[in-house]
């Protein structure tokens, strides 16, 4: 594989100890990646979208805490 | 004028079949917004539709290797789908690719350079901070590239990481990953092939490295980026080709 970057490969390509989980879920339509926090809940990380106004939702604004709460669907 | 002036009811809803039922309603709406303001310090955001999707390329571009945590990356697993939908969806008319990258695969790379190049719909590229490496082909894939004057690129030669066989073919090989990346600069952009390669291969510019860096200006004198600007100019600049690319639809054919 060739990797065109400034970086150095010991900076990239060194594996830390203490990984975050980080999972993509959408959020009422719009793609995020949301890590892993302490007491089951998930902090917004990033929003993955080409629509700006996505970026301006506060429902989805980076840092944000969520939580995901089972529901029981019947048919 | 106030908030309340604006939702006051035009004067054709008087004769309305409930015209109770509103003025509630409004005072409502109005009631919850400044609710928002005062306990979260959150504006309510108007649902408007903008016609100019924006692209952003950040950290890494991430491609056939998932990288350690560390990394800021853009996936091209996310991006290309994108491209895709923008290139799709009607509503959109043009598209705005913001980098500060500092380079990252070379396939990945190539990959969303030819997507924004094979578009139909206007491009305009904005590099700030740093449009390094990988990032250079994917600013000049765009129809019009602008740079902040503080920004800079980087151009260098590639090179190979991991366990690589000494054998002459591997120099061919990457001999030829080169001409992919200098090809499609000089395509695509009024550098020549002999300056990109001048650049490229120039000593003591860098510290531990063969390049050169490009500041702001030095980005356009060398005909890499079309113009020195920043977010206004290159919206206005996007606005300007929608315009032009509808004035070309509108004649007729003779």
């Amino acid at each position: 594989m060739i990797h065109y970057t400034l970086m150095d490969p010991q900076l990239i390509w060194a594996s830390e100890d203490d990984i975050p989980v980080i999972i993509e879920k959408t959020i009422k339509g719009v793609q995020v990646l949301l890590r892993e926090e302490e007491g089951e809940t998930w902090s917004i990380q990033r929003v993955i979208s080409t629509n700006p106004n996505d970026y301006l939702r506060s429902e989805l604004q980076p840092g944000l805490r969520i939580k995901f709460i089972p529901v029981i669907l019947k048919n | 004028m106030s908030s309340l002036d604006m939702d006051s009811p035009p004067p054709e809803n008087n004769g309305n079949k409930q015209p109770m039922e509103k003025p509630k309603e409004r005072r409502k709406q109005v009631g919850k917004k400044l609710e928002t303001i005062r306990e979260l310090g959150q504006t309510e955001i108007p649902d408007m539709k903008g016609n100019i999707h924006c692209l952003t390329i950040v950290g890494q571009v991430e491609g056939h290797l998932i990288m350690p945590p560390q990394n800021k990356t853009t996936k091209y697993e996310h991006v290309i789908p994108q491209l895709v939908a923008v290139e799709q969806n009607p509503d959109i008319e043009g598209m705005l690719v913001i980098l500060n990258t500092v380079g990252g695969d070379v396939e990945g790379g190539l990959a969303i350079a030819e997507m924004i190049v094979s578009m139909s719909k206007p491009t305009v590229s904005l590099v700030l901070g740093g449009g390094h490496s990988i990032g250079v082909p994917i600013t000049v894939a765009a129809n019009y590239s602008f740079i902040a004057e503080t920004a800079t690129m980087t151009v260098h030669p590639i090179r190979l990481t991991g366990l690589v066989i000494g054998v002459p073919q591997t120099y061919e090989y990457l001999d030829k990953m080169q001409d992919r990346v200098v090809r499609f600069v000089t395509q695509h952009s009024r550098i020549t092939d002999i300056k990109f390669r001048e650049l490229m291969f120039r000593t003591g510019d860098l510290a531990r490295d063969i390049g050169t860096v490009l500041v702001g200006r030095d980005a356009v004198e060398c005909g890499l980026i079309d113009e020195v600007g920043g977010l206004a100019p290159a919206v206005q600049k996007i606005k300007e080709l929608i315009e032009l690319k509808q004035e070309a639809k509108e004649t007729p054919v003779q």
